[in-house]
């Protein structure tokens, strides 16, 4: 067996290989050979790799994980990719390739699916403590999906014998005409002053009625159109049916598999829907125009004036309907509204703070986030007047008419309206109410202070800690404030300059960078973990904003009072500021910059510093080799068979990395030029990194599954 | 024996690692006493709360031990044989 992990010279123990086969470096990713690749590219060309299981799930693959997932063919292993992605892109790649693994096996898309023998035993053990399974409905309470399953058959044979005519260029042709001239007519039938919202034969509950049901026409219409364009470019309808958002009954289709597709077509798909309500329209416009007046002539102006109206409201690219992801997928910015929407929330204030010029895609994201923020209010107030201003005249008569059923449609009509508000609203209340009532307690775990043995622990995992007397480890515990930080609260800021060091006792984080005015996310941080040593060494200024995810409890050190506490032990003074010193030294150099905090913490105490001279000899050719060396400072040089010089090597360059995996014998030789240092990782110590801080149900708890979005074409 | 947590004195050790806990910082979890088969399945004796330090971390998937093959059977004291006294 390959790269067994033991003492040089000894035999592998049986003990060996069981550590070796419970971390994740020995862990054999295999790829499902039934997925779905669709590898295209986007508008401005760069690759765009999607991996689906479908129609259930999606991934969007990014270029190197590509790279790592052709790999996973069952021939390698976790720290055999590790080792690939280090010589393919020169950095250590661990929690790439630790997120992507821990990603591909929670969504099913290796072999062997992860399985949870504890979780099953419980199950089977208190089985009335599992939830029902739902299965009639699915999403969340607002937005909640009555689905029909098995649609793919029924939109095929839709498409195949019929359908496939409104896809010919005749027929386009026709109804991009109708859609014009349609529109045109329309026009000018409200410049002729016909009300859209007239009664039907005298009665305005008929003029309620025929407008609600044209706008479900209208919508069953919309919907079958982003249905058969998905079929036409084919693609899978799997299911479709009612949708209850905020109470206010529409229809959906699951148009998901458009993401097999390249950009152009999405669009398409999404700008079926509008494309068939102008067309719809168009034809109930020139029927109006046509006829004389009359009841007909009133139902399909009826017709026209809900299908305009949903087009109006699907094609505004501020809220999360057609005409905004026709916008996303034409910028290629995914969650565009997010960004936007999180830049003005912050960055854009500080930015204008400082009067810095913004940049384009600065002020794309001010505009378009301003816009969207200001008009989500104003789409509620003009909600609120256009109902208030039409229903009125309507509903108060039906309420004062004799006779019970025209008192249940009024009260139905103006439910639908103030039901989906009323809970919205109500919904704010209570979540007021709990944050009331639950005040006191978080009073209370305030004043709570985290208990000596939890804080010795935290501490105890801090590798520039390694070695410290119990003493000073008590006496630093001791010296550690508590403080609580509530869940969005930001801990530290970039850019600011901090004399605080964190150690996370509870709760989760997220770090973050500002690259061209956008919060980047760099990584989640977990009980254990710890950022703002930097603050340790010169009040240093924060490289990244720190962001509570969850509610935190952290233990807080003062630069002042840490270096104090150890101010007995002067020898440990040093050896911590010098370790401090070359983490701050390990994370300039690339080939650790995807590197988590702890793992750089952990991977600072295994680098080993060795020294060299001029001309000394640091690795020989053609002998076997075990370690890895990074160049610390002064210049190595790579030299030949014959003695030549093959290149030269600086601080941040490396070599002998292949070493760390197979046993190879060394392809050059190394000799010391200017005199220096380097950092020497032996093949265990990697081993023993991959296996003790990669472990896989570790990385199962915190790490997000879904990297696909669901695409609902719904209404 | 004290708590591995909290240094308090001890009063369960954890089912799967040894560990000792106080009642405070004991947790508890599924355990399968015993694995047998019978026409074709198999079944377990389990007690559902067996008591857990909550640091060890029971792996919730089997691990393949393929190696134990390549060590074989261990081999009998030399000189002796089985059923001699």
């Amino acid at each position: 067996m390959e790269g067994k992990v033991a003492p040089e010279g000894r035999r592998p123990s049986v003990w060996d290989h069981f550590s070796e086969r419970v971390s994740l470096g020995s862990y054999v990713p295999v790829l499902r050979q039934d997925l779905t690749w669709a590898r295209m590219k986007t508008r401005h060309g760069k690759p765009n790799v999607m991996l689906a299981d479908r129609p259930r799930k999606y991934l969007r693959v990014g270029e190197r994980d590509d790279f790592l997932v052709q790999r996973m063919d069952g021939t390698r292993r976790v720290s055999d990719l590790v080792v690939d992605h280090f010589e393919k892109f020169g950095t250590f790649g661990l929690k790439q390739v630790s997120d992507l693994v821990t990603t591909l096996r929670q969504a099913g898309f290796l072999t062997d699916p992860p399985r949870d023998i504890w979780g099953d035993l419980g199950a089977r053990l208190n089985p009335a403590g599992q939830p029902k399974e739902r299965r009639w409905t699915e999403g969340t309470a607002m937005r909640l999906k009555v689905p029909i399953r098995g649609l793919d058959g029924f939109f095929t044979r839709y498409h195949d014998s019929v359908g496939w005519v409104l896809f010919s260029p005749p027929f386009l042709l026709v109804s991009a005409l109708v859609s014009v001239f349609g529109l045109v007519a329309f026009i000018a039938e409200l410049l002729r002053g016909r009300d859209p919202f007239a009664p039907i034969a005298g009665s305005g509950l008929a003029g309620i009625v025929a407008l609600v049901l044209a706008y479900y026409i209208t919508i069953a219409i919309h919907e079958s159109a982003h249905a058969l364009t998905c079929k036409h470019f084919g693609r899978m309808v799997p299911k479709g049916g009612f949708l209850l958002y905020y109470l206010m009954p529409a229809f959906y289709v699951d148009v998901t598999d458009a993401w097999l597709e390249p950009w152009s077509r999405r669009i398409a798909i999404f700008w079926a829907g509008p494309y068939s309500g102008f067309c719809l329209a168009g034809f109930s416009a020139v029927v109006v125009w046509v006829l004389p007046q009359g009841l007909v002539a009133t139902v399909f102006f009826k017709l026209a004036v809900a299908a305009y109206l949903t087009n109006l409201l699907n094609l505004m690219p501020l809220l999360l309907l057609d005409g905004y992801w026709i916008l996303e997928q034409w910028l290629e910015i995914p969650q565009l509204r997010e960004r936007a929407l999180a830049f003005v929330s912050g960055p854009f204030w500080r930015l204008v703070w400082s009067r810095r010029r913004l940049s384009r895609r600065e002020l794309f994201f001010a505009i378009f986030g301003i816009l969207s923020g200001i008009y989500t209010f104003l789409a509620a107030f003009i909600a609120l007047y256009f109902w208030r201003r039409r229903l009125a005249p309507i509903v108060a008569p039906l309420w004062l008419t004799p006779g019970l059923f025209s008192k249940v449609v009024s009260v139905v009509v103006v439910g639908a309206i103030a039901v989906p508000l009323g809970i919205r609203y109500a919904r704010r209340l209570w979540r007021l109410r709990t944050a009331v009532t639950k005040a006191p307690e978080v009073a209370r775990r305030a004043i709570f202070t985290i208990r000596m043995s939890d804080r010795m622990r935290l501490l105890g995992g801090l590798g520039f800690l390694k070695g410290l007397p119990p003493a000073s480890f008590e006496r630093l515990a001791r010296a550690a404030r508590v403080r609580h930080v509530i869940a969005g609260e930001v801990v530290v800021r970039q850019g600011e300059r901090g004399a605080q060091f964190f150690i996370i006792a509870e709760g989760q984080a997220e770090v973050s960078i500002l690259e061209r005015g956008e919060e980047r996310s760099i990584r989640k941080l977990k009980p254990g973990d710890f950022f703002g040593e930097r603050a340790l060494l010169e009040g240093g200024i924060r490289t990244a904003t720190v962001r509570a995810l969850a509610p935190m409890r952290l233990l807080v050190f003062d630069e002042k009072a840490f270096w104090s506490e150890l101010a007995g032990p002067i020898t440990w003074q040093r050896r911590v500021r010098e370790s401090l010193s070359e983490r701050e030294l390990l994370k300039r150099v690339p080939l650790f910059a995807d590197i988590s905090s702890r793992q750089l913490d952990l991977l600072a105490v295994k680098l080993v510093v060795v020294p060299f001279r001029k001309r000394a000899v640091i690795v020989r050719r053609g002998e076997p080799g075990r370690d890895f060396f990074i160049v610390r400072e002064g210049r190595v040089a790579a030299l030949g068979q014959a003695g030549e010089k093959l290149r030269e090597m600086g601080p941040g360059d490396f070599f002998g990395e292949i070493a760390l995996l197979r046993d190879t014998p060394r392809t050059a030789t190394v000799v010391g030029l200017v005199p220096g240092t380097l950092w020497r990782l032996g093949r265990q110590d990697f081993h023993e990194l991959l296996g003790k801080y990669l472990a896989l149900e570790d990385e199962f708890e915190g790490v997000a599954v879904a990297r696909g979005h669901g695409m609902d074409g719904a209404a | 024996m004290q708590c591995w947590i909290c240094a308090s004195p001890a009063s369960a050790s954890c089912r799967f690692c040894g560990r000792a806990v106080c009642r405070d910082d004991a947790r508890i979890h599924p355990f399968v006493l015993e694995v047998y088969e019978s026409g074709g399945s198999h079944y377990g004796l389990a007690v559902e709360d067996a008591i857990h330090c909550g640091v060890c971390k029971p792996k919730p998937e089997p691990v393949l031990m393929d190696f134990l093959d390549e060590v074989g059977p261990p081999r009998r004291p030399a000189g002796r044989k089985p059923g001699r006294k």
